[in-house]
């Protein structure tokens, strides 16, 4: 059967991560996803502000994380795929801020990756398009960025996945890099007969992909072998909200407003074998303390239907 | 450019004249040949009740009857001759998105047919249709659209024929469409650059009197936040028409462009619309729908709705071919010295190079900004034949009247950067 996986986020703290882990492993997970991007938050990087945690030697933040580490181990938990802290680059940022990124950030994630001896790490595309100009010129400055750790990639055998994300503008969500599936897997063949190995993969993202109204099985259809890793989460078309698949309706139907049924059929119909990884943490906020580890076991059951139906 | 108004929602299917009146009086010359006037997706909504009614108007309920389609459309037509108006392009019937019986097709084929026959014997260059999406599965898009689609090229030669009219081309013009997914309006048919690609490539084939060509419809690619520049610039040689409209991220709304709004800004990206639309010099039918707009507003205060939804459907043909302004003039002037005249600068100065700009501040007199000096305004006065001024200055109006009241009442134009690439550029740069 295919394996289930969820962020750590919300459920596993630094003050016990034993307990986290344990939590996702009663809950019925065997893989995790380790969210790395928590170290470093978004929210801090857009207001320039570095909270030094990537100043560390690589040493010492192994050491930070080794109690996570051997929690995973103990509890049975296998960290399948992280997140990179992202964005990795800020339009008109100073210098200083975006080659911390660059040259602090982005290795010192894939050598943390390494010490988890995790397979992935995901990755977010440069949201600069509305800058630059072009989708083309966009992803030429993703790819300068990525070309800076697909070295490392390769010779720590780590795939780096970029996901489909999307901007606004206004309140109107608008398609963001790597949301053109016939383009990236030209870039991703490329890529990856350049280097001699599967430095780089996707990661598609059901609720990103929802709120541009990506076709999810024509996406992943074309995709194919490509789709390394998931980010399985719903919303309701408007905002990012990552919440529980199946959540959302829009008719007094209430059939589900995510098209589920697509994303099973073309991950059947390509002979996914990965993790049904699950990028839920906001569902361990919105249920109060005493229902987390049922909305996690509810989460996982999900998880299972799919495997189920994906495995026909 | 034609401009063209989608007769949708100001056009009632009882008295005609009013509706076609005031989108005359807007200053509009071209019309949609729609038969959406007697046959729009409310006939198929709740189709016991809306044949009851049709019938109780007296009026023809065309999906029971579509061979009578001509004489449905007949009021919109003999109107339409008592108007100025011409009708280039025609627009063809279509369900509601949220049905999924896939046997209404049927029902729909033999209107959209029938529309394409009205749009030939009324001397239209094309026709905008929809495919077949209802109940129709993502993996047989093509095979059964391709039939429908061939077969409405084969309907117009048949037409074209029998009017003995064998050298004149026509255009199927097939719309791109968003998808009903429960309620939440994803990316439908045609939403996908390479698909337009294949599909008109393959049904292009080697007839050249009926021509296949895609509708662009903006409205669509908005709803979901497609990146509308990318999509453009991907489909550019098969573009044959662009419908705009403004609405909502939720639903499908034909609002006025630049209408809707949030509290932070604009829910459109025109910006991303009009630079595709200006990189490709695209220059054929600007189709507006205001349906929602107009059939939601006062009935008295219609005709300042069509009259202002002119206007702005002139600034986006003014927008798109901002150029064009500029290759009138053997010379060209700008006024103003500021980021507007920077921008004039970055993205026409090489091939329109002025001979200077002007400034109404005496301290900046004699300076150098970006290689141009700047002149005083009476310097405006001594130039020679066949000049453009070209304000690039926000206050427009207000520099208008100044160079007026200088008695240069010629060669005035306005240069405007708010959809330029580079004023985005320039803010990342600091500039």
């Amino acid at each position: 059967m295919l394996e289930i996986g969820v962020q750590t986020h919300n459920a596993v703290m630094d003050e016990n991560p034993e307990a986290g882990f344990q939590m996702i492993h009663d809950a019925g997970f065997t893989c995790a996803d380790f969210s790395l991007n928590m170290y470093l938050k978004n929210t801090d990087i857009y207001k320039e502000r570095l909270n030094g945690f990537f100043d560390q030697s690589i040493e010492e933040l192994e050491e930070f994380f080794m109690p996570h580490k051997e929690a995973a181990m103990h509890t049975g938990v296998r960290i399948h795929q992280m997140h990179m802290p992202y964005p990795n680059f800020i339009p008109g940022a100073a210098d200083s801020i975006n080659d911390y990124l660059l040259r602090e950030m982005a290795p010192k994630s894939m050598q943390i990756c390494k010490f988890f001896e995790c397979r992935y790490i995901v990755v977010h595309g440069l949201k600069v398009k509305h800058f630059y100009g072009s989708e083309e010129a966009e992803w030429e400055a993703t790819e300068k960025f990525l070309d800076q750790i697909f070295p490392m990639a390769k010779e720590m055998g780590i795939t780096i996945c970029v996901e489909n994300i999307y901007t606004s503008a206004g309140k109107h969500i608008l398609e963001g890099p790597c949301c053109d599936a016939k383009k990236m897997v030209e870039r991703i063949d490329r890529i990856n007969e350049t280097y001699g190995a599967e430095v780089l993969g996707f990661c598609f993202d059901t609720g990103h992909a929802n709120l541009v109204g990506i076709d999810f099985e024509k996406f992943i259809m074309t995709l194919g072998k490509r789709l390394k890793v998931l980010h399985i989460h719903d919303n309701d078309g408007i905002a990012d909200l990552h919440q529980m698949p199946f959540t959302f309706t829009r008719t007094r139907e209430n059939h589900p407003s995510t098209d589920w049924e697509g994303f099973v059929r073309s991950l059947r119909a390509i002979g996914f074998d990965g993790v049904l990884n699950f990028e839920t943490a906001p569902v361990l906020k919105s249920f109060p303390k005493g229902l987390r580890p049922q909305a996690l076991h509810m989460l996982a059951e999900i998880g299972r239907y799919f495997a189920n139906e994906i495995e026909l | 450019m034609v401009l063209i108004c989608n007769p949708a929602g100001v056009v009632d299917a009882k008295h005609p004249g009013q509706g076609l009146g005031d989108i005359e009086l807007a200053g509009f010359e071209q019309v949609l040949l729609s038969t959406e006037f007697c046959c729009d997706e409310q006939k198929f909504k709740t189709m016991s009740r809306e044949r009851r009614i049709t019938e109780a108007e007296h009026l023809i309920y065309v999906p029971d009857h579509p061979e009578q389609l001509s004489e449905a459309m007949r009021p919109f037509l003999e109107m339409l001759r008592q108007c100025d108006l011409k009708c280039d392009y025609a627009l063809a019937s279509h369900l509601p998105r949220e049905r999924q019986n896939y046997e209404l097709n049927k029902l729909i084929i033999p209107i959209i047919e029938g529309a394409v026959r009205l749009a030939v014997q009324n001397g239209c260059k094309g026709i905008i249709v929809r495919p077949l999406y209802t109940g129709v599965n993502v993996d047989e898009e093509w095979e059964v659209n391709r039939p429908y689609l061939l077969r409405l090229g084969e309907v117009a030669r048949e037409e074209i024929c029998t009017l003995g009219e064998t050298l004149k081309p026509f255009q199927i013009l097939i719309e791109n469409q968003c998808k009903y997914q429960e309620g939440h309006l994803v990316r439908g048919i045609l939403s996908n650059p390479a698909e337009v690609c294949e599909w008109m490539t393959e049904l292009q084939g080697e007839d050249a009197q009926i021509e296949y060509k895609l509708c662009m419809n903006v409205g669509s690619l908005s709803i979901y936040g497609q990146d509308i520049y990318e999509y453009t610039m991907a489909v550019a040689d098969y573009i044959g028409a662009v419908i705009v409209h403004d609405g909502s991220n939720i639903e499908e709304v034909g609002m006025v462009p630049f209408t809707s709004v949030s509290s932070v800004g604009l829910m459109t990206q025109w910006i991303e619309i009009i630079r595709g639309l200006r990189s490709i010099s695209y220059d054929g039918p600007l189709i507006l729908d205001m349906e929602h707009a107009v059939r939601y507003c006062p009935m008295l205060l219609r005709p300042g709705l069509m009259q202002f939804a002119k206007h702005t459907m002139d600034y986006l043909a003014w927008q798109i071919h901002m150029a064009d302004a500029m290759k009138k003039y053997d010379h060209i002037v700008l006024f103003g010295a500021g980021n507007m005249c920077r921008n004039y600068l970055t993205n026409y100065g090489e091939q329109y190079p002025p001979l200077f700009t002007c400034d109404n501040n005496p301290k900046r007199w004699g300076q150098d900004f970006y290689g141009l000096s700047i002149e005083p305004p009476e310097k405006l006065l001594d130039l020679p034949e066949n000049t453009g001024i070209f304000i690039c200055n926000m206050y427009y109006r207000e520099i208008q009247k100044q160079l007026e009241e200088m008695g240069i009442t010629e060669g005035i134009e306005f240069f405007n950067d708010e959809y330029l690439q580079s004023i985005n550029m320039e803010r990342l740069t600091g500039l």
